[in-house]
């Protein structure tokens, strides 16, 4: 009798994990060049669920860059780390993208220092 | 000759090879610095299809015991697989260095960074190409 | 001959199921442009490299932390500019379970 039970055991606990846990892969990932100035860190994650992985459009990913773009008011958003993932639960398939990066703002460009210009206005 | 006639109809399509492009990656391009100078650097390694294998060697010794064996490696190569399975995942790594032997002053821009195979049915290539410009005065 | 095709095939077996079987996934190599303009000569550059590691058990898995991982411990070895990024993605395949991991290296402009 024991003989029967614990494979039988031994798979539905699988599963039930499985369930529960679920399935997360990396689709994608790519980084960008990062800054030294990593005070202000970014960010952003758009995702999309689909009852057995039919998605009709790729449009959730469109608030992504104005979401870092929010974060980053008139500034630089650079440093990205980019990790497109997907999650399967059983029959539910979940697509996410998250990015985080950083926000710079570059120092305004130095006045120019040659009084020639200043002597050729008067 | 007529032995060998299956395993030759299964080699034929082989022949030809089927490319796949898996990823495809752009970085920015900057031309306001210089003349644009491009290079491509192409590595490859080749892959093993286990299971086309194992059909394979069924049809020449006329066995199915060979397709057998060769769904018994399958639960040893578990996991996600982008194209066919490689002995050495480290193939690649030699690119990083050699975009500066291309490009000694590392202004480089334009990257695209692609991840293909050409798949010839039992075997085929698994390549890594990444293209971009040097930024020359 | 018959002999022979015993061992053979058990040795191609052994070879295939060895555990030294991976799957390539993504290459890429991006930014090489300075994130931070500075005026004057080039700076100088060291090579730094950073490596992270996910063991999945029957593809049972909820993170993909193991990336994030990596990217901090590149960002941990240079207080600099980090540009010239390669980024490798790979799976050692095994039985019935697997191992991802990212490879990441990179200049550290001092």
């Amino acid at each position: 009798m024991t003989k029967n039970i614990l494979p039988g055991t031994f798979l539905s606990s699988a599963i039930g994990l499985a369930a529960l846990t679920g399935c997360t892969s990396l689709q994608s990932v790519s980084v960008t060049q990062i800054p030294s100035d990593r005070s202000r860190p970014l960010h952003a994650e758009v995702s999309n669920t689909a009852l057995l992985g039919i998605h009709f459009s790729n449009d959730f990913i469109e608030p992504l860059t104005a979401e870092l773009m929010r974060q980053c008011p008139r500034g630089r958003v650079t440093g990205i780390l980019t990790k497109q993932e997907a999650s399967l639960y059983i029959i539910v398939q979940t697509r996410r993208v998250v990015a985080t990066g950083f926000c710079v703002y570059d120092p305004p460009p130095a006045p120019p220092s040659d009084a020639t210009a200043m002597q050729e206005i008067h | 000759m007529q032995r060998f006639l299956p395993l030759f109809l299964g080699f034929a399509p082989s022949l030809v090879g089927c490319a796949t492009l898996h990823r495809a990656q752009l970085d920015e391009i900057d031309g306001q610095y210089g003349r644009l100078v491009p290079f491509e650097i192409h590595v490859s390694e080749m892959g093993v299809n286990t299971k086309a294998v194992g059909q394979i060697a069924s049809i020449a010794m006329k066995s199915a015991r060979s397709s057998q064996i060769a769904s018994l490696v399958a639960p040893f190569q578990y996991g996600p697989k982008t194209g066919n399975v490689v002995y050495d995942d480290q193939f690649a790594d030699v690119v990083a260095t050699t975009i500066l032997e291309r490009c000694p002053t590392a202004r480089v821009t334009g990257l695209m960074s692609l991840r293909e195979s050409t798949n010839y049915y039992a075997v085929s290539s698994e390549y890594v190409t990444v293209r971009g410009y040097c930024i020359v005065d | 001959m018959r002999a022979l095709r015993l061992p053979f095939v058990l040795s191609v077996v052994a070879g295939l199921a060895c555990g030294c079987s991976y799957s390539m996934h993504e290459y890429q190599a991006a930014g090489y442009a300075p994130a931070t303009q500075t005026p004057g000569a080039p700076r100088q550059a060291v090579w730094i490299h950073a490596r992270a590691n996910q063991g999945v058990v029957l593809g049972i898995t909820d993170n993909t932390d193991y990336v994030d991982v990596a990217y901090q411990s590149l960002l941990a070895q240079c207080p600099g500019d980090i540009v010239g990024l390669n980024t490798r993605y790979s799976t050692k395949l095994g039985f019935l379970s697997f191992r991802n991991t990212v490879e990441m290296q990179a200049f550290c402009l001092e």
